[in-house]
């Protein structure tokens, strides 16, 4: 799958997500944003995104709730969208964990340069 | 003292006393017995042949008698037939020379009968007529002899012996008779009874059982046919054995018959008593001796008795005393041998044994009171402490162990401990075996007991012990609490290090973007200071790391994720990423490794990442300007060693045990004007071992150090199924799901 241009940012921690939103747009990418799981879904109604950034420690509807309910209600159109997880713990039982319900891949944000993000983006498009 | 009724019965004397009558006796009566036995027998013999010998003799004795006086009457007789004018004087001859010869009867044929008797020694001769009644001549026609007895007017016998006169010596035909009439006076004195025992005699009967002599003149006179008596009608039977009968007076006597060939039977009588005198004699000497022997016995058993049978006794007091804890007692026995020498032993055994006793009841009141201090100290600790045999039976818990079964420690003494107490152990149950003297200790244990999770550190001290003491003691920490607030405070320090995440991602992003879009603007001064900046936060990400892997390692909660791990690979790049530090400290680092082509080992990527970053890191930052860092990979064919070998100050010997523990760097490093916090090698040493490898550092050979670690070699059979890692497309904290193949 080629040209990867839409993407969904959902990171509830505003300057994560500017710094994140700033990297992706700046390298091309046409970005949408939410901080929580009912903007995500209200966005979903009137954007379709090729990869979604789902960060996992959200108020309220947690990361993996969100993606098991993308993953398994085609009604949000997300069947085929690349879903990458956002996370700090490290843990990679998560990210598994995450990977078994429908992810890509995760990123510790801790460790990733947000200049990094379109070479992730690349990456999946890379199959 | 006291117990005199249980005192032994001098049982041993009696029994002693017994067995000399007994053993003295037994061979006495069984000899007397034989003896008397094999006398009477021989006794018996001897009179039966002194019996038979004598009435055979006295049987010829009789025979001689008869023909005597037969020869007589047959001389007349013989005298009458060729003179008979001769008979008068010859009769007168006769009677005069055989006083026993009373009368004489001379029949004839014709008729005439004269009868001959002797008169005041004068010859008288009646001349009569033969009694038509009288057949005597009947009787003697054709025989040779005839023999009878009568008796004559007193009653005494008189044997009569008839002949007959014939013509001519041997004719049948007879002329005449001679009857003689003897009395038996002659007979009598004829049979002597020497030879016989006081009061025997002997007697004659005839053929028909009629008495012909008898010594005693009034039994001789008042019975005349006594065929009924035994011996006699023996005779009369034709039987001569000698046995013992009733005599013909009633007396109890031993009688012999024996017949004579002129058919006269002659008894021989001899008192029983008599005959067995001797025997009785001898019955009487073996009584005697049995007596004697009775008598020597008791006096050979009460010697013995007094010799020793009263010392042992005087043992079995002793001993009895014992029994009843009087061991003060002294055994007085002087009889100079064995018995002597054990109531010697016995005496110090006494003594001994009530010193022992006098001792064990001093020690046992200090017991007592140690046992009361031991009980108080016991019942006065915080932690539970329970005392089981060597089968697990609970002899003792205290307070604090019975409140952690929420039980009464009298409700769970005698009980088996698994009875109440049964932790798990990494998920299985922990067996208790108090076989094997030792201490064992078990931590983190897991105790459940209803909704309650009890965590336990327990320490099992197995005594060398026999049945009903004490096997073990069983010392339990409860550690439920002090593991939640450990927990707690790995929380506190999990969830800071995940909030400082948060921050840090914002400066670092920010800081990157700085440097990559504004550096333009900036002058050479702020350059410099924001690259100051992004290596304090580079720092700072690097501290709360570790951190975050210290509350894992100590919750247990470190991830393994084992992958097939292309090592050369990663230890290659790994040593590209230092370059540039190692250029920014003019310091050279190499690579060299041993191997042809990759190699491989099953390991988590991340973790060993992390190692090689602590390793090379300190190497690095240890090692002074311009010096030289190797990075040294060796296969062999079980593991692969990676060296890292440096040029910096090396460590001393007495710090290096302390090196891969928490919170620990050498002083030097300190003075060196370096920073770390120590977690690097702790968490290294943690993830080597967690993977089965080993890591350490070398002996120090004066121009730096070596730390090195190993791990397994991929081994296709056992790892199968293992995926190889891709490390080639790395974007820093990025992960891509494999994809399967």
């Amino acid at each position: 799958m080629a040209g990867l241009k839409n993407v969904l940012l959902v990171e509830d921690e505003p300057m994560i997500r500017d710094l994140y939103r700033i990297a992706l747009a700046d390298s091309g990418y046409t970005v949408e944003v939410a901080d929580n799981a009912d903007e995500a879904f209200t966005k979903l109604g009137k954007f379709q995104p090729d990869c979604i950034f789902l960060d996992v420690m959200l108020p309220g509807t947690s990361g993996l709730e969100i993606l098991t309910e993308l993953r398994s209600n085609p009604a949000h159109g997300c069947m085929d969208a690349k879903i990458v997880i956002l996370t700090n713990l490290a843990q990679r039982s998560v990210a598994d964990n995450a990977m078994e319900h429908g992810a890509d891949g995760y990123v510790i944000k801790a460790d990733i340069f947000p200049r990094d993000l379109p070479k992730v983006i690349k990456s999946l498009e890379e199959e | 003292m006291g117990g005199g009724a249980n005192i032994p019965k001098p049982k041993l004397s009696r029994k002693l006393l017994a067995s000399f009558l007994l053993v003295g006796l037994l061979p006495v009566v069984i000899a007397g017995c034989v003896l008397s036995i094999v006398a009477l027998n021989q006794l018996h013999q001897d009179a039966n042949a002194k019996q038979q010998a004598i009435a055979n003799q006295l049987s010829g004795r009789v025979d001689d008698y008869l023909n005597k006086d037969t020869g007589s009457l047959l001389y007349i007789a013989k005298l009458y037939t060729s003179y008979p004018n001769l008979l008068d004087q010859s009769l007168s001859t006769l009677l005069k020379q055989d006083s026993s010869l009373e009368k004489v009867d001379v029949l004839t044929t014709n008729g005439d009968k004269k009868t001959a008797t002797l008169n005041s020694g004068q010859l008288q001769i009646v001349t009569s007529k033969i009694d038509s009644s009288d057949t005597t001549l009947d009787q003697l026609s054709g025989k040779s002899k005839m023999l009878s007895v009568g008796r004559d007017g007193s009653n005494n016998p008189l044997v009569t012996i008839g002949l007959p006169i014939t013509p001519v010596s041997g004719s049948t035909k007879i002329i005449g008779g001679i009857i003689g009439y003897f009395n038996s006076v002659d007979l009598t004195k004829s049979l002597p009874t020497s030879g016989l025992g006081q009061g025997g005699y002997t007697y004659v009967v005839d053929s028909s059982g009629n008495l012909v002599t008898h010594p005693d003149l009034g039994f001789l006179q008042a019975h005349i046919q006594i065929s009924d008596i035994p011996a006699v009608a023996g005779f009369l039977g034709g039987t001569y054995q000698t046995k013992q009968t009733n005599s013909e007076n009633g007396d109890d006597v031993l009688s012999t018959s024996s017949n004579t060939l002129s058919g006269f039977g002659v008894i021989v009588e001899e008192p029983t008593e008599q005959v067995y005198a001797s025997y009785t004699w001898y019955m009487q000497l073996a009584i005697g001796v049995g007596i004697a022997a009775i008598i020597l016995c008791v006096l050979a058993g009460l010697f013995f008795k007094t010799k020793f049978a009263r010392p042992i006794r005087r043992l079995a007091l002793g001993a009895q005393r014992i029994t009843q804890k009087d061991f003060s007692q002294k055994i007085d026995i002087s009889s100079k041998d064995e018995l002597q020498d054990i109531a010697a032993a016995f005496n110090s055994i006494g003594s001994d044994i009530d010193k022992l006793v006098t001792d064990q009841k001093s020690n046992n009141m200090s017991l007592t009171f140690e046992q009361s201090k031991l009980s108080n100290i016991i019942n006065s600790v915080s932690d539970g402490v329970i005392a089981v045999d060597r089968y697990g039976n609970t002899i003792s818990l205290n307070p604090p162990a019975a409140k952690l079964f929420n039980q009464m420690p009298m409700h769970l003494k005698g009980k088996h401990v698994t009875d109440y107490f049964n932790p798990t152990h990494d998920g299985s149950l922990l067996k208790f075996d108090f076989k094997e003297p030792g201490i064992y200790s078990y931590t983190d244990l897991m105790l459940n007991l209803g909704e309650k999770t009890t965590y336990l550190d327990i320490m099992i001290a197995v005594l060398e012990s026999h049945d009903n003491d004490v096997a073990a003691i069983i010392t339990i920490h409860d550690q439920t609490a002090s593991r939640e607030l450990s927990f707690m405070k790995l929380d506190f320090v999990a969830i800071a290090a995940h909030e400082l995440r948060t921050p840090l991602t914002v400066i670092s992003g920010y800081l990157d973007l700085l440097n990559n879009e504004a550096i333009k603007e900036l002058s050479v001064l702020n350059i410099e200071n924001l690259q100051k900046a992004i290596v304090g936060t580079n720092q700072l990400r690097e501290l709360i790391n570790k951190l975050l892997n210290i509350a894992r390692i100590e919750r247990g909660d470190m991830e393994i994720f084992i992958d097939k791990l292309n090592i050369t690979q990663l230890v290659q790049k790994n040593v590209e990423q230092h370059m540039t530090v190692a250029a920014q400290k003019e310091q050279t680092l190499s690579y060299t490794s041993n191997a042809k082509g990759s190699v491989y080992v099953p390991a988590d990527t991340a973790s060993i990442v992390e190692v090689l970053n602590n390793l090379i890191g300190n190497a690095l930052k240890y090692t002074p300007k311009g010096g030289r860092i190797q990075v040294n990979v060796t296969t062999a064919s079980d593991h692969v060693r990676v060296d890292i070998l440096d040029t910096g100050p090396g460590v001393p010997t007495d710090l290096r045990e302390k090196l891969f523990t928490k919170f620990y760097r050498a002083e030097r490093s300190l003075i060196a004007g370096t920073r770390g916090t120590g977690l690097g090698l702790f968490i290294s040493k943690t993830i080597i071992e967690l993977q089965h490898g080993v890591i350490g550092i070398e002996e120090d050979k004066g121009n730096g150090s070596i730390f090195y670690f190993t791990l397994p070699t991929y081994n296709s059979e056992r790892d199968d199924g293992l995926i190889e890692k891709n490390i080639s497309g790395g974007i820093h904290g990025w992960f891509k799901k494999r994809t399967p193949r």
